[in-house]
C-alpha cells in the first residue's frame, strides 16, 4: 500500500463523484427518505425506519458508488497507464472506498440530524454498523472488479439494493411474520443491526461477522480472478 | 529490461527480440496486423506502459487536474505547471478533457508516459494524425524519456512517420527484424535538385531551377539572376557549375553560368567575341569564351 497513491486516487475520484450527477445524486437519496420520516409521525422514530436509511445509504452510495466508479474505470480501460503491480489495484481499490466512506458517512449524518435519532448507539450497535459497511463496500468493489461497463452494474445493483438495502420493506410485502420468506429473512444482515438494539446481542452479531466473512471471500474471489485477467 | 519475442509475433521461428533499452528509443515500422498483436501482449503486462494514439482519460477532470493526478500517482518529480508550459497546455488547462481537441488528448498522452513510473513504454502509432505541433512535442517527450533512462520502443505503420521520429529505424517483417538501409552515397544519384539555396537581405530564400537566368561571378560573390534581381549565393562557381551541370546549365565563361533553357540566341560580334543573349525583355547579353562555341550549339540542339 502506497499511500501517496491512495491519496491520488482518493482527490480525483472526490472530483470525479461530485461532478457525476449519477452519483452525486445518490447522496440525496437517505437525506430526501429521512426528512419525509420525520414529517410523517410526531413521535421518536422506530429503529426499523432509521435502519431502512441506514440500508438505502450504504446500499445505494457505498455500494453503487464504489460499483459504478470501477465499472467506469473499466468501462473506459482509464486505469490501464496506472496498473504496475496487483498492489496498485488495492491502491485504486483503498482510494475509491475513502470516498464513498466519506460520501456516505456525509449523507448518514445529515439524515440522521433531520431524523433526530434519539436512540442510544451501544459498542454493539456500532459495530454492527461497521460490519454492515464492511459488507456493502466489500459487494460492491467485487461487483465493480468483475463488470466491464457501467450499464453492467444495475443488473448486480437492483437486487442488492433490494435484498440488502430496503430489507425492512418486506415486511410490507409479506405480513405473515410466519411465513417462511419471513423467517428467511430474518437472517438477512440489516435485521442484525436492527436486533442489537434489543438485549440479544452475541447471535445477531455472529450472523453480521458471517455475512461480512463471506463478503470478503465474495471480493477476495474477484480481485483474484481480475489479476489473473490481467497478467494473462 | 523487458523485451517481446519477434517469434510470437510474426509467429514464426525467429530467435530476435525487440527489447527495451533503458536510455534509448527504437523506432520499428512493421504491418498493422504485427502492431495489433504487439499491443495486445503488451496490455498484459503490468511492467510496459502502452501509450496509444489516443489514450483514455477522466473526462470530468481538467487538464491540470489530471496532470496533477498522474504527477501524483507516478511519484513524478516534475512540476505540473512546467509541464503545462512546455508542451503548449496553458490555454487548456481549465478545460475539462471531455472538451479538448484530440490534439490536446494525444499530447496528455505523450505526458502520462513520460511522467509514469514505467521503465518500459511501447508508443504504438504515436503520430497518428498528429499537428505539427505534437510531433515537435512527441519528440520532447522521447527526448526526456531517454534522459530519465526510460527505454522506449515506438512501432508504427507509415515508413513516413517512422523517419519523423529517427534517422535510423527498423523494418519488421515475416523475414523478422531489420535495420532500413538509408546509406546516403548509394541514394545520391536519385536526389533531384530542384532548388537553390540563396540569400536575400537577411532571408534564405529557394530558387526554383527553372526561373534562374543565369549565375554569375562578380567581385567574390556569386550572384544567381532571376528576372532583373540578384541573390547572393553561398560557394563558388566552380561548385555551383558541378551541381547544376546535369540540370541544363552550362558554364559559358569563366565567370558565367547560364539556363540553357533561357537562352534565345548566340551573336557573334567579331572573330573572338560572342554573347549569348537570354530570353527575357532586356536580352541580356551573357559573355561567352571562344572555346565554348561549339559545345554551346551542340548543347543548345541537343539539350
Amino acid at each position: 500500500m502506497n499511500t501517496g497513491r491512495i491519496m491520488a486516487i482518493f482527490e480525483k475520484d472526490l472530483k470525479e463523484f461530485t461532478r457525476n450527477a449519477m452519483l452525486f445524486t445518490t447522496i440525496l437519496l437517505p437525506i430526501i427518505l429521512a426528512f419525509m420520516y420525520s414529517r410523517m409521525g410526531g413521535e421518536a422514530l422506530p429503529a426499523m425506519l432509521v435502519y431502512l436509511i441506514v440500508g438505502v445509504a450504504f446500499s445505494a452510495i457505498l455500494c453503487s458508488g464504489i460499483m459504478t466508479m470501477m465499472a467506469e474505470e473499466n468501462e473506459k480501460n482509464t486505469l490501464r497507464g496506472l496498473m504496475q503491480s496487483p498492489a496498485s489495484m488495492l491502491d485504486i481499490l483503498a482510494g475509491k472506498s475513502l470516498v464513498v466512506v466519506l460520501m456516505t458517512a456525509v449523507s448518514l449524518i445529515i439524515s440522521f440530524l433531520i431524523m433526530d435519532v434519539a436512540f442510544e448507539w451501544s459498542i454493539a450497535s456500532i459495530g454492527g454498523l461497521i460490519l454492515l459497511a464492511l459488507f456493502f463496500l466489500n459487494v460492491g468493489i467485487a461487483v465493480g472488479l468483475t463488470v466491464d461497463s457501467v450499464a453492467t452494474t444495475s443488473v448486480y445493483l437492483l437486487p442488492i439494493m433490494f435484498i440488502f438495502g430496503f430489507t425492512p420493506m418486506i415486511e410490507m410485502v409479506v405480513p405473515d411474520s410466519d411465513h417462511f420468506i419471513r423467517r428467511l429473512t430474518d437472517y438477512l444482515p440489516l435485521y442484525q443491526n436492527i436486533s442489537l438494539h434489543g438485549e440479544e446481542t452475541t447471535v445477531p452479531l455472529l450472523i453480521l461477522l458471517a455475512w461480512t466473512l463471506v463478503s470478503f471471500l465474495y471480493v477476495t474471489w474477484a480481485f483474484r480472478k481480475r489479476m489473473s485477467d490481467e497478467v494473462k | 529490461m523487458d523485451e517481446i519475442r519477434v517469434s510470437e509475433v510474426i509467429g514464426k521461428e525467429n530467435g530476435q527480440t525487440i527489447a527495451f533499452e533503458p536510455g534509448e528509443s527504437a523506432v520499428i515500422q512493421m504491418p498493422v496486423g504485427y502492431i495489433n498483436r504487439i499491443a495486445d501482449m503488451v496490455k498484459s503486462s503490468q511492467s510496459i506502459f502502452l501509450l496509444e494514439s489516443l489514450m483514455p482519460s477522466y473526462n470530468r477532470l481538467t487538464v491540470r487536474e489530471q496532470l496533477r493526478f498522474i504527477a501524483k500517482w507516478h511519484g513524478s518529480e516534475l512540476k505540473v505547471e512546467d509541464i503545462i508550459r512546455q508542451y503548449k497546455l496553458e490555454p487548456w488547462k481549465k478545460t475539462h478533457l471531455s472538451k479538448c481537441t484530440e490534439e490536446v488528448i494525444q499530447r496528455m498522452g505523450y505526458i502520462h508516459a513520460m511522467m509514469s513510473s514505467h521503465k518500459s513504454i511501447l508508443a504504438v502509432d504515436p503520430l497518428h494524425s498528429a499537428t505539427v505541433d505534437n510531433i515537435h512535442l512527441f519528440h520532447k517527450a522521447l527526448q526526456q524519456m531517454k534522459r530519465t533512462g526510460k527505454a522506449t520502443v515506438v512501432i508504427t505503420q507509415s515508413t513516413e512517420e517512422a523517419f519523423v521520429l529517427s534517422p535510423d529505424i527498423y523494418k519488421l517483417n515475416e523475414q523478422g527484424l531489420k535495420p532500413v538501409a538509408t546509406d546516403d552515397a548509394s541514394e545520391e544519384p536519385n536526389v533531384k535538385l530542384k532548388r537553390l539555396k540563396a540569400k536575400y537581405q537577411d532571408k534564405t530564400i529557394f530558387i526554383d531551377l527553372e526561373d534562374i537566368e543565369y549565375i554569375e561571378s562578380s567581385e567574390g560573390k556569386v550572384l544567381v539572376n532571376i528576372s532583373r534581381e540578384k541573390f547572393v549565393m553561398d560557394g563558388t562557381l566552380a561548385q555551383a557549375d558541378e551541381d547544376l551541370r546535369s540540370y541544363g546549365f552550362y558554364r559559358c565563361h569563366r565567370s558565367y553560368i547560364v539556363n540553357l533553357e533561357k537562352v534565345k540566341e548566340i551573336i557573334s560580334w567579331s572573330k573572338n567575341t560572342y554573347s549569348v543573349v537570354m530570353d527575357n525583355p532586356e536580352k541580356t547579353k551573357i559573355p561567352l569564351s571562344r572555346t565554348k562555341y561549339n559545345e554551346i550549339q551542340e548543347l543548345l540542339m541537343h539539350h
